[in-house]
């Protein structure tokens, strides 16, 4: 039985978007309770990592407009992407997550020679070929 | 025309022509992939192309014309925005 691939959708946000596993933890967390407003202590607590890494990561998600931050007694963050292209592709890569841990792992620490990779997959004229090899 | 010269010219047009082929399937990639240096080396790419055609326009087309200047400027900007482009990336 042969293994679909990953989608180009799922393949593209994490090339574009995901250098951890951490920062995946984080948007999934956040993803898996969206109407629950986090503070980065609260995700810190959960991911069992370091606090000024988990500010940073969502303050990343904020800029990208996934999720939304208000500033009360603490910053708090509720997932809340901008459009529903983005969200639909978040719950898709959700999906692999939990479907293909090892594949989306291996995609994330791959990010490092994707530059060098596309470059190379440009020249290949049978584009669809390589991007199917690069999703597995 | 000697030999040498319309070996030359056909060279600078295989030149601009495989320029041409980089910049297209680069930019069609990056369209694709959204990876950033194939964005800088097809603009580069593009710059290259322009530079070879000037340059087989200058000898050919318009001999008479110093166009030395006009056509190295397409291959500076794009070596300029290749380097730039890769930098900022690499911040």
């Amino acid at each position: 039985m042969s293994i679909e691939p990953l989608s180009t959708d799922v393949v593209n946000f994490i090339y574009d978007n995901i250098v951890s596993v951490e920062q995946l933890e984080i948007l999934l967390l956040l993803h898996g309770q969206s109407d629950k407003e986090w503070t980065a202590d609260e995700v810190s607590d959960q991911i069992r990592t370091s606090l000024a890494s988990v500010r940073s990561r969502m303050a990343f998600f904020s800029n990208l407009r996934i999720f939304s931050s208000r500033t009360a007694a603490n910053v708090t963050f509720r997932y809340a992407p901008s459009t529903t292209a983005l969200a639909s592709t978040i719950d898709a890569v959700s999906h692999a997550y939990k479907e293909r841990r090892v594949s989306v792992i291996a995609l994330i620490y791959s990010e490092r020679q994707k530059s060098i990779r596309a470059f190379s997959d440009a020249f290949r004229l049978n584009q669809e070929k390589s991007d199917e090899e690069n999703s597995r | 025309m000697n030999f040498d010269q319309v070996f030359a010219g056909i060279v600078y047009v295989l030149c601009a022509l495989t320029s041409l082929s980089c910049a297209v399937l680069l930019l069609r990639s990056y369209v694709k992939r959204h990876v950033r240096l194939l964005l800088w080396s097809g603009l580069c790419f593009c710059g290259l192309t322009l530079n070879n055609f000037i340059l087989f326009a200058d000898l050919y087309v318009f001999p008479q014309i110093d166009l030395s200047i006009v056509r190295t400027l397409p291959a500076l900007l794009g070596v300029v925005v290749l380097i730039v482009g890769m930098i900022w990336d690499s911040r």
